[in-house]
């Protein structure tokens, strides 16, 4: 047998076919390098200097980071942005799947909330924060209006100290609840029957079905749902930039809103790069930790 | 037999109760939808009182409508609309092109040097990061390239921003393809890339018209990256709703025509791929 | 003439063999059974054949040719999956005329090339149905129909039967065995169920941990196993093993198993020859034991019955000797009870000697 050899020809062909993978992937990540990873490096070299727009950046090493820690602001956003998320989860988790167990009792009409379920989803931040921005209006809204009705006084929530807060937090429950429900419908539907099955036969009672078969089954899409919308909720700035603004004062300014005024506000590009990087950092560990569940879920 | 009746009636009660509280959540979430669209089809004096329902509260009119498509600013309110739907669709196009082609690489292929998913997990993270984080540096990107308050701004920095989604998705998609059946395509006499373009792709149709969709969805909605980088011509409808609302703030009824006008589209999008919209928001983890 | 031949044939994925070191003749029109449990390289093997894989060494003829680099669609050749691998987007009909299609035959001439293999496969009526709509042994069908319409060189099987019934498999079977003989074509099929590659093959080449084990008939490989691996992989139920030690005692050459003795001092010179030392593994098809409730001649060790499983025309009984429980068939009625004291013996012309560490056959 002659020994095979692998014609002039065909090497160019088979450079390609070897090397095909690439010309998939490639593109794609040139993209995200030129405008994903230019940010990144860019808020670093920003972050170690004194730079505002139009003059050229003086290195201070680390200036940007100590003064941030002194800023009574960005502390103050932190805070709200951490208490917005923490309370805005947990209610939009705990809503959502008690919904969810609700909807699984239901046998005809399922399929249309689940429908109807899906909107608020879908609308654009902006208009459903300035929706709510109509209801709650003062004089205006039909909210207000309703509770002045039932003798309570008129008040516009979203500047009011005490509940501008609460405000925000209703506007994102009511946008991502939803969400939260047809995650967790959609885990409950899934579940397998068998155990269910079994536990009848055991004689438990619904209550223990619930606490020992569902609660059990569905708690990764629980967390899974739950570390997203952390993920997600960090990133508010829509509703709050039309609703409050960010006030009254800064009780309801979000990272996302500071970054964006020191930056573009402000043009103080040296210190918005110090906030970004910080902020990022935060966000990357809850990233990480919802990265690491989806390759579960997904068994990558 | 009394125990027998009082065992069904409980049951009549509670299967009851889903349904009435269901009802109130739906009620609860449609109603700040339904308020906004009846706002822009009401007389502006009708703006000011809580009425409900057309021809019986009030005399709905197309005012605000013609307004806004005739009026004196109708050049900026179709042009915003116009925006919209440029930017939205070429940058969706784009995220399905490079991303369904990303998606289908790493679906694939074995890379050696970084494992697949490690790739795939770099380019999911790209996708959680705060947007605001990188909008400074993209601004001044954007002021070196003379591209500020260009529509093209708005659509590159939009595709960077939903690629991973759409990369994501897509190989998601297309794991779900058996790869026997392009080998199979491959030995039946095809080659790589007829297998591609004859067989993985035209399966994957619903994989590329989720992602789509979503895409379109996300950069019609927002508002961030367009409040950076736009002031004047390549302005969106998010935008006419937050500046508009903050230069008329009582103008009810126009910023409710162009909320109806922002919010109206996703919504039939969405309502079409309903059944992957679970998989979609959750980046494929809960399958729905 | 069509022959496939596979020279040192190596693959690598990452550091794991798949494949190592394997070569291989298929001769022209030969039904060759790749065999041997998951996880031992055969797929891999199937799949170098039909230009899927690379090997990471070696060569790969087809007619003589070095096809090693060639991709798979200039092979000419078919290959039936697992999972049938059917185009779920396209009706029964497009499916089979697909590879014609990439050829560009005139369109009459594919339309008439499809009714005659679904006409041969008997499915006519299926072919304006989705894949979706099929049941898996129709799906099946399809897909040998597939792979039969452009009359490759060779035809590539991946455990084509695994996903059917039993019942169906049984049948597909004798069938596939009568097509590849009406059509000639050189044939390599994969499995894990050695009834499947007895009953179906010219030849099988046993492999396990990449490596081929044994190549030959069935009658070959069922009667003069090379080691104990291939021993115990062909026949159901599979060869008792009993482990024993040889020991001289004058004239006599004995095997000790602890329980009894076998005098085996006709296979002297040979086991003397071929062993590397005294341990030794002593093996028995279930259809040599031989049972009776007496002792009589060639019976050479107590039992115990430890289960009897009658399967209507035989009978397999269990039987406890010391530790070790081997299987014993028989066509005979059986009127024996669990509990039994029993005498076993062995037919010594069927009998394996096996080398215990290198585990190869001396008998």
């Amino acid at each position: 047998m002659e020994t095979p050899q692998k014609p002039k020809g065909r090497k160019k062909v088979r450079w390609i076919e070897k090397n095909i993978k690439f010309l998939f992937v490639v593109p794609a990540i040139i993209y995200l390098l030129a405008l994903l990873l230019f940010p990144a490096v860019f808020n670093l070299y920003a972050s170690l200097h004194d730079w505002w727009i139009g003059r050229s950046p003086k290195f201070i090493g680390a200036e940007n980071f100590i003064e941030l820690f002194h800023d009574n602001r960005f502390i103050n956003d932190v805070i709200v942005t951490f208490k917005f998320v923490i309370i805005a989860v947990t209610i939009e988790v705990g809503l959502g799947f008690l919904l969810a167990l609700a909807a699984t009792k239901i046998t005809k009409g399922v399929q249309i909330f689940r429908v109807l379920f899906i909107f608020p989803i879908m609308v654009a931040p902006i208009a459903a924060g300035y929706m709510w921005r109509m209801l709650l209006h003062a004089d205006y809204g039909v909210i207000p209006n309703l509770l002045a009705r039932l003798g309570f006084p008129r008040v516009e929530v979203l500047s009011n100290p005490k509940l501008a807060f609460w405000g925000i937090i209703l506007i994102d429950v009511w946008q991502w609840m939803p969400f939260v429900f047809l995650v967790t419908y959609a885990g409950l539907t899934a579940l397998p029957k068998e155990p269910y099955e079994a536990a009848l036969v055991d004689g438990a009672s619904s209550w223990q079905i619930f606490r020992h078969i569902t609660l059990p089954l569905i708690s990764p899409i629980l967390l899974t749902v739950t570390l997203l919308r952390f993920v997600e909720a960090f990133k508010v700035f829509d509703i709050i930039y039309i609703t409050t603004g960010g006030g009254p004062g800064i009780m309801t300014e979000s990272l996302s809103l500071y970054v964006y005024i020191q930056g573009l506000k402000f043009f103080n590009l040296g210190y918005a790069g110090c906030i970004a990087w910080v902020f990022f950092l935060i966000v990357m560990v809850l990233t990480t930790l919802y990265i690491l569940r989806l390759r579960k879920e997904m068994k990558l | 037999m009394s125990y027998r009746r009082n065992g069904t009636k409980r049951f009549a009660i509670l299967d009851f109760v889903p349904y009435l509280l269901l009802t109130i959540v739906i009620v609860f979430l449609l109603f700040p939808v339904y308020w906004m669209v009846i706002t822009s089809f009401k007389r502006p004096i009708d703006t000011t009182t809580p009425t409900l329902i057309p021809f019986v509260d009030f005399q709905p009119t197309l005012r605000t409508w013609t307004d806004i498509v005739f009026g004196f600013n109708f050049y900026q309110s179709i042009r915003a609309l116009l925006n919209s739907i440029i930017t939205a669709t070429v940058s969706a196009t784009l995220c399905v092109l490079i991303g369904g082609a990303a998606g289908y690489g790493l679906s694939r292929f074995r890379f050696e040097k970084w494992k697949n998913r490690d790739i795939a997990s770099f380019i999911l993270a790209q996708r959680m990061m705060p947007p605001a984080v990188a909008l400074v540096p993209l601004f001044i990107m954007m002021n070196y390239f003379r591209l500020i308050d260009t529509i093209i701004a708005i659509i590159l920095i939009h595709t960077a921003f939903n690629l991973p989604f759409a990369i994501w998705i897509m190989k998601d998609f297309f794991d779900e393809i058996p790869v026997e059946i392009e080998e199979a395509a491959m030995v039946d006499g095809c080659t790589r890339t007829d297998a591609f373009f004859k067989i993985a792709l035209p399966l994957a149709a619903p994989g590329l018209i989720v992602s789509w969709i979503f895409c379109l969805a996300f950069s019609w909605n927002d508002l961030m990256v367009v409040l950076a980088m736009a002031y004047n011509k390549a302005v969106t409808l998010p935008w006419m709703i937050a500046t508009g609302h903050s230069m008329r703030a009582l103008e009810w009824w126009t910023i409710s025509a162009y909320g109806t006008l922002a919010i109206v589209p996703p919504m039939i999008l969405a309502a079409l791929i309903q059944k992957y919209i679970v998989r979609g928001l959750t980046f494929g983890a809960v399958k729905g | 003439m069509v022959k496939i031949h596979l020279e040192h044939v190596t693959k690598l994925f990452g550091k794991v063999v798949a494949v190592d070191d394997v070569t291989l003749t298929i001769n022209e029109k030969e039904f060759m059974v790749l065999l041997g449990p998951s996880g031992c390289g055969k797929t891999t093997t199937l799949r170098i054949i039909a230009g899927l894989e690379e090997p990471t060494e070696g060569e790969v003829y087809i007619d003589d040719e070095p096809v090693t680099y060639l991709p798979p669609k200039d092979r000419d050749i078919a290959m039936v999956f697992q999972n049938y691998a059917l185009y779920p987007h396209m009706k029964v009909y497009d499916n089979i005329a697909f590879p014609l299609r990439l050829r560009k035959y005139p369109k009459e001439e594919i339309d008439k090339m499809v009714k005659e293999v679904a006409e041969m496969l008997r499915i006519e009526e299926l072919l304006d149905r989705m894949p979706k709509q099929l049941s898996g042994g129709e799906q099946q069908r399809v897909a040998l129909a597939r792979a039969l319409i452009r009359r490759p060189k060779a035809f590539l099987l991946d455990e084509p039967l695994s996903n059917l019934d039993a019942k169906l498999r049984v049948m597909m079977r004798a069938e596939l065995k009568r097509l590849q003989k009406e059509l000639g074509v050189t044939t390599v099929y994969v499995t894990h169920d050695q009834a499947e590659a007895m009953t179906m093959a010219d030849r099988i080449a046993i492999m396990k941990d990449g490596k081929i084990q044994q190549v030959g008939s069935p009658a070959d490989v069922f009667n003069k196993p090379v080691n104990l691996f291939v021993a115990g992989f062909i026949g159901s139920p599979p060869m008792n093993f009993i482990e024993c030690t040889a020991t001289e005692k004058g004239d006599q050459f004995l095997l000790d198993a602890g329980e009894f003795q076998l005098d085996v001092t006709c296979f002297k010179d040979i086991i003397k020859k071929n062993a590397t030392s005294s341990e030794l593994v002593l093996g028995i098809r279930p259809d040599n034991v031989m049972v009776d409730r007496e002792r009589k001649e060639g019976l050479v060790a107590k039992a115990t019955v430890y289960v009897i499983e009658p399967l209507g025309s035989e009978t397999i009984i269990d039987l406890a000797i010391g530790d070790n429980i081997i299987k014993a068939r028989t066509l005979e009625v059986v009127d024996l009870k669990m509990g039994d004291e029993v005498w076993v013996g062995f037919d010594m012309e069927r009998l394996h000697i096996f080398d215990k560490k290198t585990e190869k056959a001396i008998i």
